[in-house]
């Protein structure tokens, strides 16, 4: 069982989800049972996800995708079926 | 070209304005229709399209804002937000103060936090924190260790927590109002 400051150290690791698995398992451990941690961890995620929110709200300008179409109007000609997954 | 929504929010971030953000987006769609013979079926296509974005932005549009690049930044404590809340909250004996103030964030002071941040600190956390990206893939796409990733995303969101902070402070969601009960 890994104690609070551990837990603390790998909360950037585990929010972003780069723990190994029994690193992982460890800390949900922790939370379980220690709550100071639980609110700082539970505080921290919360954080990152209204700022990944409001960061993705741009809308694209009108024009753009019309306008990079037909830049690429000479490329689509040799190779448009290649070219289009996206 | 499903994923032009999220290059171009992600260029605006880069850019920050929109007319360099709209070329961005123009050209990385034009490098990759070309290097698209070099794209490996079966990866990530958007983690693909976001390396040729971030290239880009980097060969061209950084070159272009004539601005030092800043790599430094002021060596924050961590949990900052969290552990001032928790002080307040300690003598307002209520949890809920941070949940509200997490609400409360607007969007231009996230975008402005985020922008605010030094070029080497903002793009590892743009990619991470907005994208979702691994770590890995941003060493891939930034080109610099796996470990420069970690403490720049560190060091940035720190940073960019504590502006958060001090703007909601600047609002008067925080302070000595919201530290005393006021009913």
């Amino acid at each position: 069982m890994p104690d609070c400051n551990q837990t603390l150290h790998d909360l950037q690791l585990f929010l972003d989800g780069e723990l190994s698995a029994d690193q992982h398992a460890h800390v949900l451990g922790h939370l379980d049972e220690c709550i100071e941690c639980y609110h700082a961890f539970d505080f921290q995620a919360e954080l990152k996800q209204v700022i990944a929110e409001k960061c993705r709200t741009e809308q694209l300008p009108p024009g753009l995708l019309e306008r990079i179409r037909a830049c690429m109007e000479p490329d689509l000609g040799a190779a448009a079926e290649a070219t289009e997954p996206a | 070209m499903e994923f032009a929504p999220q290059l171009y929010s992600a260029a605006i971030r880069m850019t920050r304005n929109e007319a360099d953000a709209a070329d961005l987006v123009q050209e990385t769609y034009l490098r990759a229709y070309r290097g698209y013979p070099n794209f490996t079926e079966g990866t990530n296509l958007r983690a693909w399209l976001y390396r040729i974005l971030t290239n880009t932005y980097i060969n061209i549009y950084r070159a272009r804002q004539r601005r030092p690049i800043e790599t430094d930044l002021a060596d924050i404590e961590d949990l900052y937000m969290y552990r001032r809340l928790d002080t307040i909250e300690s003598a307002a004996s209520s949890r809920s103060a941070e949940d509200q103030l997490i609400d409360m964030i607007a969007d231009d002071d996230v975008k402005q936090a985020l922008d605010d941040l030094p070029e080497a600190f903002r793009l590892p956390v743009l990619l991470a924190d907005v994208e979702g990206f691994s770590y890995k893939e941003i060493a891939d796409m930034l080109e610099i260790p796996m470990g420069t990733v970690m403490s720049r995303l560190h060091r940035g969101r720190k940073a960019m927590h504590k502006a958060l902070y001090d703007y909601a402070e600047a609002r008067g969601f925080i302070g000595t109002a919201a530290a005393t009960d006021q009913t």
